[in-house]
């Protein structure tokens, strides 16, 4: 059984795009099909052309290729996967950690109440990152984020009762 | 209170916060949620435990409130002076 598939013409200059080699498990899971199927010949995947060959046994003729003991889904699969490791996959700017306003993140961790600190801190920066992931960009999630802390922080700073004074003397505490 | 029931046991600040947005459509300030929450906790009506840490938190863990005995009790002694007051009043079907 031949199946050979030609690849779309891809307008992209070779040198920008990225196309993965096979990987060892893909080929390990073709080759260990091949032998839990008593196919005795190779499978054989040329990355050039992207033909893959896959040689049955004499004795096994076009129609024990679907019937037990092949699962041709598998196999199918199989063919289906490797046929998409050889699509060219676009670049994508790498994944950058965004973290939440270094100065607003310090107010926090100064003035909210020691006991739940570490909580609202932790919520804080849980409502940040599931914004980034809603789509927001960078900026309108820090800002978001900025607001946040501020209403966060007004309550309790009202409840203490601190005062500019009171700020003053907490952000000089931990500073010194 | 009742948000913390809804979300039990999986009630921490982010979910109270979103639960009492959905429902009513105000948005509180995570402080706001800890502030209220404080009070009760100091009063008895809710215990906390510390959670798991996620990544998507810093690291840092999540705190998982549950509503006591006593905070159940004051709930529904609450919830019950909040019916028989209004059980009666004249178009109470506008209040409903």
């Amino acid at each position: 059984v031949k199946h050979k598939t030609s690849r779309r013409p891809d307008p992209t200059p070779a040198s920008t795009r990225r196309v993965p080699a096979l990987s060892n498990a893909m080929i390990t899971k073709l080759a260990a099909m091949t032998r839990s199927t008593m196919m005795q010949t190779d499978v054989a995947v040329y990355q050039d052309d992207l033909t893959i060959n896959i040689t049955l046994p004499d004795e096994m003729d076009v129609n024990g290729f679907s019937s037990p003991p092949m699962d041709n889904s598998d196999l199918s699969q199989a063919i289906f996967d490797a046929m998409r490791w050889h699509e060219p996959i676009p670049d994508v700017p790498p994944k950058t950690t965004f973290e939440p306003p270094a100065l607003a993140e310090s107010l926090v961790s100064l003035l909210a109440p020691k006991r739940h600190r570490a909580a609202i801190v932790g919520d804080l920066e849980e409502t940040f990152r599931s914004n980034l992931q809603r789509g927001f960009t960078k900026q309108r999630a820090a800002r978001l984020y900025c607001v946040d802390v501020a209403r966060s922080l007004l309550p309790q700073v009202w409840a203490k009762r601190l005062g500019i004074f009171g700020l003053i003397a907490i952000l000089w505490r931990h500073v010194h | 209170m009742l948000a913390i029931l809804r979300q039990n046991p999986n009630a921490y600040g982010v979910s109270i916060r979103d639960e009492i947005k959905a429902r009513t459509g105000k948005d509180y300030s995570i402080g706001t949620i800890y502030a209220a929450l404080e009070r009760l906790e100091e009063r008895g009506y809710v215990s906390s435990r510390e959670g798991e840490a996620t990544a998507v938190r810093g690291g840092r863990r999540k705190l998982y409130f549950t509503i006591t005995g006593a905070g159940q009790r004051s709930l529904s002694a609450s919830l019950r002076t909040t019916d028989a007051l209004r059980r009666g009043v004249p178009g109470a079907e506008a209040i409903a």
